[in-house]
């Protein structure tokens, strides 16, 4: 009875859709998307798993004017940028100081309003359902800066527990990519890795003179980072490279770009 | 915080202030740290800095020439030395300024300029991130630190920074950066006591409108959203919109001048009534390894281009905060992360060197030229620097100490030293004395001799205290800081100490005495 009225499957696709691409259903997305959609749906007698591979096997799934525009919510800030930066948690042996790390990301989680194990109500957390802000809901003016804190904070001198501490390391994290010696190449690796969004030469010219500070030349930073290299042990190079990496990534966690995924 | 501020919102009316501590009054300990340590109370001043920061290394001896050293520097620097007849020469002093500093020329005549000759500091860097991070940290060489001394100052001043703030009291900005970010000069012992106002997510949309591009798409329409949402929780976006609301009309400022465009916003936001005591701008572009100068017409080129920016808008910031209203509570202080060498190289550029002189501008700066010419000798080689004759944390002592009225151990605390009070700020408007007019009497008499000289091992150094705490430090021609042959307080009168040359290499080293706001160098040589 229920399943043969046309609206169970465009009203399923409807929220797939929302999950999976954006909140946003114009009447053209309505035709274009949704009812073919609930179309195979209904054919595969009312599987999902079809509906998905098409959904993201589709040329519409990949083109830029629908990628980037999901808000993080908290848990991918938080966890997101322990795993982007492959923060040293206290190992498994360590169980105590493991748990408590965790739950200091958990209480993060619900200071950025998404207290893991406790939704708000049986509807759970509002981004997912209410018309019409979604997942806008996730930034207001207290989460905001509550967000940028959290990662100055991990850039910054980290979050320390128990002699136990949570902290960005810059260096390692920069030494995963093809070329940190060169400051325009380890830019856009930084950006392919920490944005979905493309950004501008302006961006990447401002993100440069930080690096440089303010200097001119390129072989400033090569050379200060392949000084480094040769004498890792050398506190005074390893600051200097230490020193503005991080200024650099704090930047760049802090512009509103780095909160879409 | 004032006192009638402190007493109004701490205790209830009806209070009796007289048995208020240990049965003094609040009044007896009015000036008193005690107080200060109770109510945490800043000191309250309206006074501001103004840091200009050219970055790169700016070549000093093309900056400010010492002309009795013209010879020999023709001789070390033929390629890129500015012609003598065009050099602007200062008054009572035979130091000369580029021709392309004709605004800084006029503050000077009109006593609102002062060269600070040699600044630098022991065991040079000749890294530019080296030697900025030491310039703004003000650590020592060896040292690496992790604050700016900016930000320990405010630190001091504003222990509790950021909790609890905005307020009354301080609803202000601490420290803003006209730039993309905020400097490390500003970085506090925990968090970083400034703000930037050029971000894409900050008050420079604010104050001129522009907002960058979002893309036309999903993405763009959630990014415009959440820096809406970002320029709406900048604390201080109200206090910063109020103050350039409140100066409607500025004087002209020079155009094509990245400069001038930022110290453009800091007058607005000084004469709008912001009580921020520390500002920070910046110039690129002083890395001049080539074409500094134009072979032909040494006057023009790069650096000509640069130092003219830079004086043209000093001078018309200077106006319009007069033009405003505000000129008096302002000084300000141009700075770069070293000098260039003495000999410049074949490509009429100069490579990175050492000490260099700086300027401090400001209607409560004493005018004239603090400290000595360098001497340049007649064979300059390669590696050869201006040895240094103040250190630049003097420079920043002294205007915390004189004109933030920074007390000792507050002044200890930020700087982790002790360093010389030197005489920038008039005393009128200082918290202490000394004058430039005094120094410079002293200027002509040697108060540091060796003899023999030239010597193989052993020399006399003979010096004069003027009482206080005596500094005589060795330095080579690179200006690494060779010995310190007497650090301790001297009673009025005159001293000899014996230095030894052994280990040294045969050359030229030079002899700092530093003594209160006093200083010479001495030239000494080493022969086999």
């Amino acid at each position: 009875m229920l399943f043969l009225q046309n609206e169970v499957s465009l009203f399923i696709c409807r929220k797939l859709y929302r999950f999976f691409v954006y909140y946003k259903i114009t009447p053209q997305i309505e035709s274009e998307v949704i009812v073919p959609l609930a179309a195979t749906f209904r054919n595969a007698n009312y599987e999902i798993k079809p509906v998905l591979l098409e959904l993201f096997g589709s040329d519409y799934f990949y083109k830029d004017v629908i990628k980037a525009c999901y808000i993080k919510n908290p848990l991918d800030l938080t966890i997101g940028i322990c795993r982007e930066f492959n923060i040293v948690f206290p190992d498994q042996t360590d169980t105590i100081n493991q748990y408590l790390m965790w739950q200091y990301l958990k209480g993060q989680g619900g200071v950025l309003q998404l207290d893991l194990g406790d939704p708000p109500n049986v509807s759970g957390w509002q981004a997912y359902y209410q018309e019409p802000q979604f997942y806008e809901i996730w930034i207001n003016s207290d989460t905001l800066p509550k967000r940028s804190q959290f990662s100055d904070l991990l850039i910054g001198n980290g979050y320390s527990r128990n002699g136990k501490k949570l902290v960005i390391d810059p260096i390692s994290y920069v030494s995963n990519f093809s070329k940190p010696d060169d400051p325009n190449i380890l830019i856009a690796d930084v950006l392919d890795h920490l944005y979905t969004i493309s950004t501008s030469d302006n961006l990447k010219k401002q993100l440069k003179s930080i690096l440089l500070s303010n200097q001119a030349q390129d072989y400033y930073w090569t050379n200060a980072w392949l000084d480094y290299k040769a004498s890792p042990s050398d506190n005074v190079k390893k600051n200097i490279v230490t020193t503005r990496l991080t200024a650099m990534l704090k930047y760049i966690m802090n512009l509103s770009e780095f909160q879409l995924i | 915080m004032k006192r009638r501020d402190f007493l109004t919102k701490v205790f209830p009316a009806g209070v009796v202030l007289p048995s208020l501590i240990n049965g003094f009054s609040i009044k007896a300990f009015g000036a008193s740290t005690l107080l200060s340590a109770l109510t945490q109370a800043q000191i309250e001043t309206d006074h501001v800095f103004v840091i200009i920061q050219l970055n790169g290394g700016n070549d000093g001896l093309n900056t400010v020439i010492p002309l009795d050293q013209y010879d020999n520097l023709a001789n070390a620097r033929g390629n890129i030395l500015i012609p003598k007849q065009k050099i602007l020469t200062l008054d009572n002093y035979s130091t000369g300024l580029h021709p392309s500093l004709s605004g800084l020329k006029s503050l000077y005549s009109e006593g609102q300029l002062q060269v600070i000759q040699s600044v630098g500091y022991p065991q040079p860097s000749f890294s530019h991130f080296r030697a900025t991070d030491i310039w703004l940290s003000a650590s020592d060489a060896d040292k690496n630190l992790n604050s700016g001394w900016v930000g320990r100052y405010l630190g001091e001043e504003y222990p509790n920074y950021p909790v609890n703030y905005p307020n009354t009291v301080m609803p202000d900005p601490l420290a803003l950066q006209i730039g993309s970010f905020i400097s490390p000069a500003f970085q506090g012992p925990s968090v970083n006591m400034g703000m930037a106002i050029t971000n894409p997510t900050n008050f420079y949309n604010l104050l001129n409108g522009i907002v960058d591009p979002a893309p036309n798409s999903n993405a763009g329409k959630e990014l415009t959203y959440i820096r809406q949402v970002a320029q709406q929780t900048q604390q201080y976006a109200d206090v910063i919109k109020a103050a350039a609301a409140k100066v409607t009309n500025q004087k002209v400022y020079p155009s094509n001048n990245t400069l001038a465009d930022q110290l453009k916003i800091v007058s607005r936001m000084i004469a709008g009534g912001l009580k921020t005591r520390m500002y920070m701008v910046n110039i690129g572009g002083f890395d001049t390894h080539a074409q500094q100068a134009i072979a032909g017409a040494t006057e023009t080129g790069n650096h000509a281009i640069l130092l003219a920016k830079v004086s043209d808008a000093i001078k018309a910031f200077m106006d319009d905060l007069k033009f405003l209203g505000a000129s008096k509570r302002v000084v300000g202080m141009t700075f770069s992360e070293f000098g260039r060498r003495i000999k410049s190289n074949s490509s009429a550029g100069t490579d990175h060197g050492a000490a260099a002189p700086l300027f401090v501008f400001g209607e409560s700066v004493q005018a004239g030229v603090l400290g000595t010419n360098p001497v340049i000798s007649s064979l300059v080689s390669t590696a050869d620097n201006v040895p240094m004759q103040y250190d630049f944390r003097s420079v920043y002592s002294t205007i915390l100490e004189n004109w933030f009225c920074v007390p000792g151990t507050a002044l200890q605390n930020i700087m982790l030293k002790n360093y010389q009070s030197l005489p920038i700020i008039k005393p009128a408007y200082t918290c202490a004395s000394g004058t430039l007019i005094s120094l410079n009497k002293d200027a002509g008499t040697n108060l540091i001799t060796n003899y023999p000289n030239p010597f193989t091992q052993d020399t006399f150094v003979r010096y004069k205290s003027a009482g206080g705490h005596v500094l005589i430090q060795i330095f080579d021609v690179q200006g690494s800081l060779i010995a310190t042959v007497v650090d301790e307080i001297k009673v009025d009168g005159e001293y000899t100490v014996k230095f030894q040359s052994s280990g040294l290499m045969p050359g030229i080293y030079y002899a700092r005495l530093q003594n209160g706001a006093l200083q010479q160098v001495r030239s000494m040589v080493v022969a086999r």
